[in-house]
């Protein structure tokens, strides 16, 4: 009699446990955030945030060289990123870079960009920052990254 | 505007030239490389950036061109959609911090980061004790990487007053630091083309000239021609000519690659 209601208590105990992992499951955020959580915020919103080595320019393929300085992607971001006290919120920094002058956002997400392997990018629109991922392989395809996420 | 362009033909009209009425100054004391070597500096590295190959300078040259990807064109557009003005060394031997500062002007607009009016006559007054003298890039290069160069409104353009060097100044010029620059070998065109097809601007002490301006763009391989940014206000209208030949080829050359990140 004794052993049944051990037994029994061991049967809900696992049945507590099995309803913990479901609730856990259905209701707590992924670990990592999606990358493409929102659709494109009002035009005039976006920041954007590349992480590279400048040591290591001469080594990319010549095309995501260009897109470094293409005036189209430059025209793009000066057009659509938000301003911060008048510049546009848009950012191209070597990983050593020292950023402690900076505003606590670009701190906190060149700390977030810099972890990955460079060049990597992250882009803000509306309340979150994308994950970082890597640099388009050139300026057509960067663009249409940027346009994802800024509208064209 | 017609480009002027500077060669082995008529290097010699434009030493010490008159313009405007204004007899234009430069101020390069050349390195002395047995005392100087290249790497000696503490925040130098020697350049170690791959070398891009020559076989395919013509091509990048033309894909950079056709994507407005030179900094020439970063320039143009670097002081909230208008064009950096040149600095102007105002008739003093200046051209030695005038050539830093040009560059880290570059620098920080191909970051994105907002125009900084910065003032060179804040690194060489205090460089040369408030002296009108001479000096060459590295000195100007390292003591930015230490102490920085303030905006001019911490210490006005052409300003040689002592009252600028004061604690709010020096606070200033802090927030507009190198913190990573490469010394090149004399006279290594590789070195100074993979630079400038790599987005970054090359700090070039020319002796034929007694100047230091600041390199921007590869304009040609063959022949062989070079953008620079003048330190002479609105020479040739945007402050920019072109250099031609072995006159393209910096005696002293340094490259600046990683400057402080301050939205001020």
């Amino acid at each position: 009699m004794r052993i049944l209601r051990i037994l029994a208590v061991i049967k809900l105990i696992l049945f507590l446990c099995l309803v913990g992992l479901v609730v856990a499951h259905l209701t707590l955020p992924a670990s990592h955030p999606n990358p493409n959580p929102d659709p494109p915020g009002p035009v005039g919103s976006l920041r954007v945030l590349i992480v590279e080595e400048t040591a290591e320019r001469s080594k990319l393929p010549p095309a995501q060289l260009l897109a470094l300085t293409s005036g189209d992607v430059r025209d793009y971001l000066d057009g659509h990123c938000a301003k911060d006290a008048g510049a546009p919120a848009w950012r191209l920094l070597d990983k050593d870079t020292d950023v402690s002058n900076e505003t606590p956002e670009w701190q906190s997400e060149f700390a977030v960009v810099k972890a990955e392997a460079p060049p990597a990018i992250a882009i803000k629109s509306g309340r979150r920052w994308t994950k970082p991922q890597p640099l388009p392989k050139d300026t057509d395809s960067l663009l249409k990254l940027l346009k994802k996420y800024g509208g064209a | 505007m017609t480009d002027i362009i500077i060669g082995d033909h008529n290097h010699q009209d434009f030493v010490d030239p008159i313009i405007d009425g204004e007899q234009k100054k430069r101020g390069l004391i050349p390195r002395d490389y047995s005392k100087h070597p290249v790497g000696c500096f503490e925040f130098a590295k020697p350049f170690d950036l791959p070398l891009i190959p020559e076989s395919e300078w013509e091509d990048r040259l033309a894909a950079q061109k056709a994507a407005k990807a030179q900094l020439s064109d970063v320039r143009n557009r670097g002081m909230n959609g208008g064009v950096i003005p040149a600095r102007d060394q105002n008739g003093k031997g200046y051209c030695w911090a005038h050539s830093s500062v040009s560059a880290m002007l570059i620098a920080r607009a191909v970051e994105g980061q907002p125009y900084a009016d910065l003032s060179a006559f804040a690194v060489a007054c205090i460089i040369k004790k408030f002296r009108d003298e001479g000096g060459f890039g590295a000195q100007s290069l390292e003591w930015m990487a230490e102490h920085g160069c303030p905006t001019s409104e911490f210490w006005p353009q052409q300003s040689m007053a002592k009252t600028n060097d004061n604690e709010a100044m020096r606070a200033n010029a802090k927030l507009h630091r190198y913190t990573e620059w490469m010394d090149m070998e004399p006279r290594n065109k590789a070195q100074l083309v993979t630079c400038l097809l790599s987005g970054i601007p090359v700090v070039s002490d020319f002796n034929w000239w007694g100047h230091s301006v600041c390199t921007i763009n590869l304009e040609s391989v063959k022949p062989f021609r070079t953008r620079i940014l003048n330190s002479w206000g609105k020479w040739n209208g945007d402050g920019t000519g072109i250099l031609e030949g072995s006159k393209a080829i910096p005696d002293e050359q340094l490259a600046p690659r990683v400057v402080t990140a301050a939205s001020k």
